[in-house]
């Protein structure tokens, strides 16, 4: 059987790690999502805070002092535009992805409007998420 | 004495009936749990192998025979493309789950079971899995047939198309229309083999033509100019069905080749005909067949006034037409006009808004 605990050595990162550690939000209420990207963004050396809905997300944006967020668009609770514009409004900066499997350009659009960083769409390569999080990490 | 006994055997019944409940409730709640927490451990496991890209050297029996399994298995195919989507179908065959869920789709499973099996399949199913959804086109069961029907397009198996359309000759009209629904999913694809199948049943029999009619709509929902062809020809048939099922698809086409026939088809015979042909002009959005869409507001038919007025209300040039009319001698037509321009809040002040329902003819 796989031994469960962490090593980010085992993992094959096709990219380079960002130059210090950052912390992350993953909202998406799929687990699969959670799992796998909190996996990827750990093993690149971020702490990752996983939460299942949208206030939980609300919540932990204004309190935990993130450094960059990755959103679900349809969650439980709030829509990933409501939360960036709540977010926005209240004065947090940091860089916000949205992550949908919503194919809807007016969706994309509100997004950027609202200053999303980037606009994924599901199905993902996570190996390409996560160098592109690394990617804006470093250029901020 | 007898009525204490018939209260003590009241209350004893109702003390083990409530104990029954109370432990068919935990019993379920256990459940539950249990296969919240397996389905945990499912997707955790998972995104260890996948992140990893490696398999454990001993593959447990139960992951192949588990649906929790199947289903986490699913939600990670949806979820990623690349490398890591090829690793989960690298998974799925190493695991054997394809075979279970062949096995389970057989007639000898009982129904429930046979249906998760083959809904799960179409999910996971590769283009090795054609001919076992082919196959599945001539089982008993309709639920299972509109499933293969929907994996087929699923896998973008374009040859199946004309056995999915001679199948809806035979079946009932809602698995007809479920069916048809499938063929949507091929995308543009299914244009061509949709078109020839229609052609080559031109001339049949009632059940092909009833297909013929739903196989117009699923044109319409592609929306390909190169359906067009047909369309009209369709729209200038004999037959009812054809004639509305025309209209609305090209209506969803809206390219200025069917304008012609879409005119001509506001004379028809038929109101359904006529309100659809309506329809299908306003999304042109050429303000040029205004007027003859405002002729339409003095049709016999409340359904076809109405659709005329709602059209003119979107097109360039149609509110023009619909003011008017407000003068018109036509009471039906001044109404139609009237109830629209209200809706756009562009009545004049003081107009009456006491409106005219109704058939002018008492129906057709």
């Amino acid at each position: 059987m796989i031994d469960l605990s962490s090593d980010a050595a085992a993992l094959s990162i096709p990219f380079a790690y960002p130059s210090s550690v950052a912390r992350i939000l993953v909202a998406d209420d799929a687990a699969p999502v959670r799992v796998l990207l909190s996996r990827h963004l750990r093993a690149a050396g971020h702490e990752v805070i996983e939460v299942a809905d949208g206030m939980a997300a609300l919540r932990t944006g204004s309190e935990a002092g993130l450094d960059l967020a990755v959103v679900d668009q349809l969650m439980p609770g709030m829509l990933g535009t409501e939360i960036i514009a709540a977010w926005r409004e209240d004065g947090l900066d940091f860089p916000v992805f949205v992550l949908t499997a919503i194919d809807d350009d007016d969706t994309v659009v509100h997004s950027f409007e609202l200053g999303a960083a980037d606009y994924i769409r599901k199905p993902v390569n996570m190996a390409e998420l996560t160098a592109r999080i690394n990617g804006r990490l470093r250029d901020k | 004495m007898g009525l204490s006994l018939v209260s003590t055997v009241l209350a004893l019944a109702t003390v083990v009936a409530s104990v029954a409940l109370i432990s068919v409730k935990l019993a379920h709640r256990i459940m539950l749990k249990g296969r919240g927490v397996r389905s945990a451990h499912y997707i955790a496991a998972l995104g260890e192998m996948i992140s990893r890209k490696l398999l454990p050297a001993d593959i447990p029996n139960q992951w192949a025979e588990d649906p929790l399994f199947h289903d986490a298995v699913i939600e990670y195919r949806h979820l990623l493309s690349g490398e890591e989507r090829e690793f989960v179908d690298h998974l799925i065959s190493e695991v054997g789950i394809v075979e279970v869920l062949q096995r389970r789709a057989r007639r000898r499973w009982p129904r429930p079971v046979r249906l998760r099996a083959i809904a799960a399949l179409v999910e996971l199913a590769g283009t090795d899995q054609v001919p076992f959804l082919r196959f599945l086109l001539g089982d008993h069961n309709d639920y299972v047939r509109s499933h293969a029907a929907h994996g087929l397009a699923q896998l973008g198996d374009v040859a199946s198309i004309p056995l999915i359309l001679d199948l809806a000759t035979r079946v009932r009209p809602w698995e007809a229309a479920r069916l048809a629904d499938a063929l949507a999913a091929f995308d543009r694809r299914a244009v061509t083999p949709i078109n020839q199948w229609i052609l080559k049943h031109w001339h049949g029999d009632e059940s092909h033509a009833e297909t013929i009619g739903q196989a117009a709509r699923v044109l319409g929902l592609l929306g390909e100019t190169s359906a067009e062809t047909t369309l009209i020809e369709m729209l200038e048939s004999d037959r009812l069905g054809w004639r509305v099922a025309a209209a609305s698809a090209l209506g969803r086409i809206a390219s200025d080749t069917s304008r012609g026939a879409l005119l001509k088809a506001l004379r028809d015979e038929s109101w359904e005909v006529r309100a659809r042909a309506v329809r299908a002009l306003a999304s042109l959005a050429d303000g040029s067949v205004a007027p003859a869409i405002s002729e339409l507001l003095s049709d016999s038919q409340w359904w076809v006034r109405q659709n005329a007025a709602e059209s003119l209300g979107e097109l360039p040039g149609g509110v023009a037409e619909l003011q008017r009319a407000l003068s018109s001698e036509d009471r039906f037509a001044a109404d139609a006009a009237r109830n629209q321009l209200a809706e756009l809040r562009l009545l004049p002040a003081g107009a009456d808004t006491v409106l005219a329902v109704g058939s002018r003819e008492g129906g057709e």
